[in-house]
């Protein structure tokens, strides 16, 4: 699996939803901050890399998430 | 240089750590304080702690120094760590909010006294004071937390069965009093808004500011104990009802006495005028997130800035037709598990704007305390908020059949109460 369908795939699975936008966004979701702590610890344990917490806090988006999963893979 | 203000913090605060997180913005750290058995009892919320807001510090009544530098001021947002942030504070000197106003016994006998009240309240000991208040305050009366908000722990005990339930109900980890009905005017035809609003109160050095009133949806009462169902913006009443409301808040304010920060006071539309139900001594849950989405206001920054002593943000000004709601639809029981399988989704497609909190099938309904969902309506005016909240309780009602959600119940009733005009079909619902 690639890191986006990886980090898809989770973001799914926490939601409990079945598809996942870039535009979604977790708060408005249902998420809430342990869940989202849980989502982050999901995609480091798979991934192997420490993600940065706050853009999935401050923005919320998957896009977001992605975007900051994408550099901290590439550092 | 950031303004550094000590958070006590909670998992059962009015305020999530994402909240304080965002408030805090570029120009306040915060420092977090959370008491050691708060972190071994839940490890997720202490780990989530760390992981936001980098480090944080054990603090307790006998634990009341805070390394590093100094502190601006300390707040919680969180009742039952109101002692603790005021402890906290008064050992550094540093800003804070004393805790004593938010004993609910002492409001009643203060706002009594100072002519704001005609609720008259005792103590209640324990199951044997009951007789004595019965006969004191008449039926029906209350029986109330000294402490705690949200409508926990609150029972209306209007008969001589109910007062014997109470009795022999009665658990002594909560400290009671009792206090007289406040009788809703009798005139008033039922409706889909509450009798009682609330109240968020900025206070800096002894001048309390009014910043908004929120409208309410009607609680409901489950194995009789009360709880609140939502919070509406506009708060819909008339320039000359909300006057009164506002005068007398800020009347209650001064009697208290309140320090430097942002208040949550609940006050009943009574029969005889405005009363204040409660003063809370902290920002009200569930509240900023419509203020900032109507108003781009963050009742949690606000606190955030006036404990640090930063100049607070302007007021918002009361304007246009929006009108946005967050709405808990209960579920019949607190007990068992939840029996139905719904998505974000679903809610979004029956016109939530947003979806806070879901019940996931399977787990306790206790843990979203008997909420089914809670959801964020955001519409260009009170009829299509009306329609819409109609519409979506009925969607609701059918994903959550197995649960007997719509069935008898408040969702409903508030189906009915949310019906614009005669022969307009509800949507999702045939008629």
């Amino acid at each position: 699996m690639t890191p986006e369908s990886i980090i898809r795939t989770h973001w799914c699975a926490v939601l409990g939803v079945s598809e996942a936008d870039p535009e979604d966004r977790f708060f408005e979701l249902g998420g809430h901050s342990l869940l989202a702590i849980e989502l982050i610890q999901r995609i480091e344990d798979d991934l192997g890399v420490p993600i940065p917490v706050d853009p999935l806090f401050t923005d919320g988006s998957l896009g977001a998430l992605l975007a900051a999963s994408e550099e901290a893979m590439a550092r | 240089m950031k303004a550094r203000v000590g958070v006590v913090l909670s998992p059962r605060g009015a305020a999530t750590v994402r909240d304080i997180l965002l408030a805090a913005g570029e120009d306040i750290e915060v420092v977090a304080l959370l008491r050691p058995e708060v972190r071994l009892g839940w490890p997720g919320f202490a780990g989530l702690v760390e992981r936001l807001f980098g480090r944080l510090v054990e603090v307790d009544e006998d634990h009341l120094d805070v390394p590093g530098g100094p502190l601006r001021g300390v707040v919680t947002f969180a009742d039952a760590e109101l002692e603790l942030a005021a402890a906290i504070g008064r050992h550094l000197g540093v800003r804070h909010r004393r805790a004593e106003p938010a004993d609910k016994l002492l409001q009643r006998r203060r706002l009594h006294d100072a002519g704001l009240s005609a609720v008259t309240a005792r103590p209640l000991a324990g199951p044997e004071d009951l007789s004595a208040a019965r006969a004191e305050l008449g039926l029906p009366f209350v029986v109330k937390p000294r402490r705690g908000a949200g409508g926990a722990h609150v029972v209306v005990v209007d008969s001589e069965r109910r007062c014997a339930e109470v009795q022999r109900s009665w658990s002594h980890g909560v400290a009671r009093y009792a206090e007289g009905f406040i009788p809703t005017a009798t005139s008033a035809p039922r409706s889909w808004r509450a009798d009682y609003v609330s109240v968020e109160v900025q206070s800096v050095g002894g001048h309390h500011e009014v910043i908004t009133l929120f409208g309410k949806l009607p609680v409901v009462t489950r194995e009789g104990q009360i709880a609140t169902t939502g919070d509406l913006l506009p708060c819909g009443l008339s320039p000359e009802l909300r006057g009164r409301v506002e005068d007398l808040v800020l009347a209650a304010h001064r009697a208290l006495e309140l320090d430097d920060g942002v208040s949550h006071t609940e006050v009943k539309l009574g029969a005889a005028g405005p009363e204040v139900i409660e003063v809370n001594c902290r920002v009200g849950g569930h509240l900023s997130r419509l203020l900032n989405r109507r108003h781009g206001f963050d009742l949690v920054r606000q606190a955030l800035l006036v404990t640090a002593g930063l100049a607070p943000r302007p007021l918002p000004v009361e304007a246009g037709t929006r009108a946005v709601a967050g709405m808990f639809v209960p579920f019949a029981s607190v007990e068992g598990p939840v029996r139905s399988r719904v998505s974000p989704a679903e809610l979004r497609a029956a016109g939530a704007a947003a979806v806070d909190e879901l019940a996931r099938e399977g787990a306790p309904r206790s843990y979203t305390d008997g909420i089914a969902c809670n959801v964020v309506l955001d519409r260009e005016d009170e009829d299509e908020l009306r329609r819409t909240a109609a519409g979506l309780l009925a969607r609701v009602g059918e994903l959550f059949a197995a649960d007997g959600i719509g069935r008898h119940d408040w969702t409903e009733d508030m189906i009915e109460l949310l019906a614009v005009g005669e022969g307009t079909p509800v949507p999702g619902r045939g008629r």
